[in-house]
């Protein structure tokens, strides 16, 4: 035989049978239905072509940066060579 | 009656399809998201997040599964997204961790949801009832929310969840046992 415990337990377990679905408000539906327009505005505030636009003049950036000290670095002289000529007049004490 | 949105229209990003789509899934998606966070304001963000996924990726929709299953899975995922972020903002230092497996030692139902489709009378026990459920490991919670608020059968919540049939039984099974568990931990605490 069911002890009381045992249909206490029971009966609130059954409880989530007798819920009924929650229509979806007015203003949820209106938020829902303007996804669309609200993506379309958000793709046409930024156009892919800016977009790509913007990524091209970093990539250039990156590329000029990189170009420049590498050419910078096998120009110079190398730093014992400087280091020399500086302290060469130590020689002559 | 609602029409059955057309996937190639959506595909296209055609509006009315898509008008369609949340005629026929707002509501079970947002019941959904009701039972998984107990939380209406919460639900109410999550339902717009999952639709605006599923406008945004309906084109990568393959059709190997049902419609319903593919918004389902996706709400399921927000709906976990949304519990993370929830518990790292509650979360101190290392004491709660993410993913619980089971329900912990001395868990405490808290009886503070009363969710909006329960008639007046039965609004006491169901908080007691959602309280336990919070109270379940995330995967227990879901399977059980969509098997016994939603009625999804166990072979849709396997698709959804992505699972065999076996873990959906498994899962159910076990939430069944603790809220048992819970449930009567309660009643000795408070109702004897």
């Amino acid at each position: 035989m069911e002890t009381k415990k045992e249909e206490w337990v029971n009966k609130m377990m059954d409880s989530a049978d007798t819920l009924n679905r929650q229509p979806v408000s007015e203003e949820l539906k209106q938020r829902l239905f303007s996804i669309p327009s609200e993506i379309t505005l958000l793709n046409r505030t930024i156009p892919m072509s800016a977009v790509w636009l913007a990524a091209a003049s970093i990539a250039l950036l990156i590329a000029i940066n990189v170009a420049t000290v590498k050419r910078v670095r096998s120009s110079a002289q190398p730093h014992n060579t400087i280091y020399t000529e500086y302290f060469s007049y130590l020689e002559q004490l | 009656m609602t029409e059955i949105p057309d996937i190639e229209a959506l595909k296209q990003g055609d509006e009315r399809a898509f008008r369609q789509l949340i005629d026929q899934f707002s509501e079970k998606v947002f019941n959904l998201c009701i039972g998984i966070l107990q939380d209406h304001h919460d639900a109410e963000d999550v339902t717009q997040e999952i639709f605006t996924s599923v406008y945004l990726s309906v084109s990568q929709f393959k059709g190997e599964s049902r419609l319903s299953t593919w918004i389902y899975r996706i709400s399921v995922n927000k709906c976990q997204e949304h519990i993370r972020k929830r518990t790292r903002k509650k979360r101190f230092g290392f004491l709660t961790t993410l993913d619980k497996a089971e329900i912990s030692d001395g868990a405490v139902i808290k009886a503070n949801f009363f969710h909006p489709g329960v008639a007046l009378e039965d609004k006491e026990r169901s908080a007691i009832l959602f309280g336990a459920i919070d109270q379940l490991p995330e995967n227990q919670k879901i399977a059980f929310s969509l098997h016994k608020m939603e009625g999804i059968p166990y072979e849709e919540i396997a698709g959804i969840m992505e699972v065999s049939l076996s873990s959906v039984e498994s899962l159910i099974f076990r939430a069944r046992q603790n809220l048992k568990k819970l449930l009567g931990d309660y009643y000795e605490k408070n109702e004897r």
